[in-house]
């Protein structure tokens, strides 16, 4: 998803789902943040280079993509933008390296979904509320590809059809003109070019096929690699607004409005009367919905959204003494617990693709071991 | 709600030509070793052109004779190449629906190549054999490979072909 959604759209959701206006937009801002949030970015603030929830073109351009630097792409993907949805799925006549990137297939509804609404719940900040909000909303965004470079799984080909909603079908071709803009009339969409090498950067995500799977309005059916020639239907329209209503579902639940948070339940009291707005913003043809939905949820909060800067807190977190405190600070804070969170899931699935979990308190980690020995009843001094 | 054409056929008809179109791409390719093996036989064994030249002929008439024999060893090798490419070109068209999938003519061409490359190893003359044991062993792994890539698209297209009548009829699982 884009910067419509995650800022103007998660604000919005936030607004529904009972936040005053000032936590909505730090949700908001912490969400979009989420896309730029690079290595760079955090060179520049001095701030731990383990928090980086992505990564830019001329990052991926750089990245080595050796065992330590997928891991180190995985890491970030996985975590943030392609949320597996199934660590432990199983699938017939293949092999063990094949298995362990098949699990990292990400979809909405499962269980890592349920830990990440935990965990920002847990988290306390709006900065973490704002990061789950992302990773949440992507997990219907980006459903069917993986977080990590794989020919094998992220790849598609020719065979690419969009629904049209009289039940048509029109041919979708891809260009690999970086420079031109993506045309929703003519149905060319820029990708990134076909590499045979199984791990090249092209196979990160859902490159092999653009945007498109960030474009509200189009339905489409196509090949995915892993899917062994069958067709699957990305209903971004259906999917978008089943991400909104999950979106205020969630962050109820955060607040404490709900008791539980369970996996496949949405909101729909909380947008009634505005379902039809919702679906004409989600379904309109158009390649960025963000004055549309920044409409909305001004209307709704009655006060005005800025546009988003991504240097707005840096002054605060770099002149701070504390920098835990500022926003940033939160931001950072709450960016690596969720990634340890993710990567630890992920290597205790028996997959190395994202490397070891990254332990943030040793010595939390080894009191608990010190407990769990001496709870077995182990009699070692 | 989306009508998706998951039936086996419709399956079994998409994996049959995507290795179709890889088959006919592994066929233009092999078109090109075809080219350099017979350009380095002919520059190599120069008194092979002696031998249909001549040596009763003077000079000029020598020069002659080799201009012409160049111009239809060109022409020669032109139609020997341009038939695996109109080959592969076809099965790629097949395999990607740009051609009717009841196209037959590249079947039938290339049975004809396959035993066309088939039996000079049956018999006894290979004009290799004289060029050195690498340049033999090369041969022999690209022919077999394109040997395989023949039976492959023989074997996907009809298969092809059957798929897509038994579709077009409704016979569908």
């Amino acid at each position: 998803m884009q910067i419509d959604f995650h800022y103007y759209a998660t604000y919005s959701a936030a607004i529904l789902a009972g936040y005053s206006h000032e936590e909505a937009l730090a949700i908001g801002y912490s969400s979009i943040t989420v896309d730029f949030c690079t290595k760079t970015l955090l060179t520049k603030l001095e701030a731990p280079r383990i928090a980086a929830t992505s990564q830019s073109q001329m990052e991926l351009m750089d990245a080595p993509t050796d065992v330590m630097g997928l891991q180190d792409i995985t890491r970030i993907w996985s975590s943030f933008h392609f949320l597996p949805k199934d660590l432990y799925a199983e699938k017939e006549k293949c092999s063990r390296k094949y298995l362990k990137k098949y699990r990292l297939i990400c979809g909405p509804n499962g269980d890592l979904v349920k830990d990440t609404v935990e965990n920002g719940k847990a988290s306390g900040t709006l900065q973490g509320v704002g990061i789950a909000m992302h990773v949440l909303a992507d997990t219907w965004a980006h459903m069917y590809f993986a977080g990590t470079p794989s020919l094998v799984i992220n790849n598609t080909d020719d065979h690419f059809y969009e629904i049209l909603p009289d039940g048509t079908e029109e041919h979708i071709s891809f260009r690999h003109n970086p420079l031109a803009p993506d045309d929703a009339e003519k149905r060319i969409y820029t990708s990134s070019i076909y590499q045979s090498n199984e791990n090249n950067i092209m196979n990160l995500g859902h490159g092999r096929v653009g945007h498109l799977p960030d474009y509200g309005y189009c339905v489409y059916k196509y090949l995915p690699s892993w899917g062994e020639y069958r067709e699957f239907v990305k209903d971004n329209p259906s999917d978008y607004n089943k991400a909104y209503r999950q979106m205020i579902y969630a962050m109820k639940y955060i607040r404490g409005v709900n008791d539980k948070f369970c996996l496949d339940t949405y909101d729909e009291e909380a947008v009634k009367g505005y379902e039809e707005e919702i679906d004409k913003i989600i379904k309109t043809r158009r390649l960025l919905d963000s004055e549309d939905w920044k409409a909305f949820g001004e209307r709704l909060s009655g006060e005005t959204i800025p546009d988003y800067d991504i240097d707005t807190y840096q002054d605060e977190y770099l002149n701070a003494a504390e920098k835990k405190e500022t926003f940033l600070g939160k931001f950072i804070d709450a960016a690596i617990n969720h990634k340890a969170m993710v990567t630890s899931k992920i290597y205790e699935s028996g997959s190395m693709l994202a490397g070891y979990g990254v332990v943030q308190d040793r010595r939390k980690v080894a009191m608990e071991m010190v407990k769990n020995s001496l709870k077995v009843g182990d009699e070692n001094d | 709600m989306y009508q998706l054409n998951n039936d086996i056929d419709h399956i079994n008809l998409r994996r049959y030509c995507n290795r179709l179109s890889m088959s006919g791409l592994g066929m233009i390719i092999f078109s090109v070793w075809s080219v350099l093996r017979y350009v380095v036989i002919v520059i190599q064994d120069k008194q092979y052109i002696d031998v249909v030249i001549g040596d009763e002929y003077t000079r000029e008439q020598k020069l002659a004779g080799y201009i012409v024999f160049l111009i239809i060893f060109t022409v020669t090798l032109a139609i020997v190449v341009a038939i695996p490419i109109y080959i592969g070109r076809a099965a790629m068209k097949v395999g990607k629906g740009k051609k009717k999938k009841s196209s037959i003519v590249y079947i039938v061409l290339t049975v004809i190549t396959l035993i066309a490359m088939i039996v000079p190893y049956f018999d006894g003359y290979s004009h290799e054999f004289e060029y050195g044991l690498i340049m033999t062993i090369v041969a022999i792994i690209i022919d077999i490979t394109m040997t395989f890539a023949c039976i492959e698209i023989i074997y996907c297209g009809i298969r092809v072909r059957m798929l897509d009548r038994k579709i077009q009829s409704g016979e569908v699982k």
